[in-house]
């Protein structure tokens, strides 16, 4: 017994010195050890929750369509941001194209990415991809790709406008705020087809609920098109087992075959 | 030249067929569901969505071609649907929200075999997650 304690005690310093040892090599990464502790991140050294994984989104049944119409969703009372009247006029020429069945209004329809915040609607599943500087979100619905910086870079000057804008995020506690900027204006922003200007900026505020549950509350600004601040939350729960991986959605290769 | 070039691409679209020119769901109507009964002439398993062209009978001794549009591939294979689910000949029915313009066609809402197997799981169209 003493003797098992005695071997016990004399190991401890050697296994210290080999982990030394290993770091000083270079062979265990030592971001591996000290997670998320970069100071400009505004994270302690102490670890951030790890959001990494495949989450399907949690929708509330769709509200029933008024009879007489042909769409396929219409907004729940309250869904729609406070539209400002040339906004809630553009908004109300959509509904009528889609009521004909043109597909003007519809970017998806022609393969066009669904740009941001449509794409955390992640119909087919959202898949995220956690490192300590750096988040990366791909939703399997139109094969898309969005990033989030989080080692304190600033949105560039030079900055064109584009379908997922430019992302950087900051962790507060356990919760991850994300700011977006520089979206294309010829997005939409749901399902139903809705407007909005070339001012649009986005604060997201993303944490775990618990182990399987993950939120993303919204607050969209749009100063041009908007009344006031839209906000929303989307909650994600984890994929089960054997339905845990995303898988190819390419809208385009039945234009190839149509050639 | 540029003209002749114009008309050369309208005739091809054209020849085409409608088949080929649906990814919206907004020329469905969505407030209809009709059955089509018939026979499967081509299946096309491919992105952005499927397609099951059908014959189907004029009820005057002619045949008329269905286009039916459903799911995306990757949301159909969780959903029990392969490229091979469906062969041409095989008799099928089919219950679709109907083209808003009143060409043969519509969006996939369910299907039997002709035995009344059901095809897949309900979650044939788009949506399911």
């Amino acid at each position: 017994m003493i003797r098992a304690i005695t071997s016990t005690l004399y190991s401890i310093p050697a296994t210290c010195t080999l982990v030394a040892l290993l770091v000083l090599a270079g062979l265990v990464p030592l971001a591996y050890s000290q997670q998320a502790a970069r100071p400009d991140t505004g994270a302690s050294a102490a670890k951030v929750p790890d959001f990494s994984g495949v989450w399907r989104t949690v929708r509330e049944a769709a509200v029933p369509v008024p009879k007489g119409s042909t769409l396929r969703w219409v907004p729940a009372p309250g869904e729609l941001p406070s539209f400002k009247p040339e906004y809630a006029e553009k908004f109300k020429t959509v509904q009528q194209s889609r009521e004909r069945g043109s597909e003007d209004t519809e970017p998806e329809a022609r393969c066009l990415p669904p740009g941001m915040p449509y794409h955390m609607w992640a119909e087919y599943g959202l898949e995220i991809v956690q490192g300590r500087d750096k988040m990366a979100l791909f939703s399997e619905w139109m094969d898309a790709y969005r990033r989030i910086y989080m080692d304190g870079r600033k949105v560039p000057k030079d900055w064109e406008p584009s379908y997922y804008g430019y992302s950087t995020g900051h962790w507060e506690g356990d919760t991850l705020v994300v700011e977006t900027v520089g979206l294309r204006e010829d997005t939409v922003l749901d399902r139903y087809g809705s407007p909005h200007s070339d001012d649009m900026r986005i604060t997201e505020r993303i944490r775990l609920v618990n182990p399987d549950s993950l939120e993303d509350k919204f607050v969209v600004n749009d100063s041009k098109a908007f009344t006031r601040p839209w906000e929303y939350t989307v909650t994600y729960r984890r994929a089960g087992a054997g339905n845990d991986e995303l898988r190819e959605n390419t809208c385009t290769e039945g234009w190839k075959s149509e050639k | 030249m540029k003209a002749k070039f114009l008309i050369l691409v309208g005739a091809a679209m054209m020849l085409a067929g409608p088949a080929f020119a649906h990814h919206s769901f907004a020329m469905f109507d969505f407030s209809k569901e009709v059955t089509v009964v018939g026979e499967v002439k081509e299946f096309l398993w491919r992105n952005p969505h499927m397609h099951i062209l059908m014959n189907v009978s004029d009820g005057k001794g002619g045949i008329v071609e269905y286009d039916i549009e459903g799911g995306t591939p990757n949301n159909l294979r969780r959903n029990g649907w392969t490229a091979d689910t469906l062969k041409p000949g095989d008799k099928i029915s089919v219950v679709m929200r109907p083209l808003k313009n009143g060409d043969k066609g519509g969006n996939f809402i369910r299907a039997n075999r002709g035995d009344g197997t059901p095809i897949g799981n309900t979650g044939g169209g788009r949506g399911a997650n």
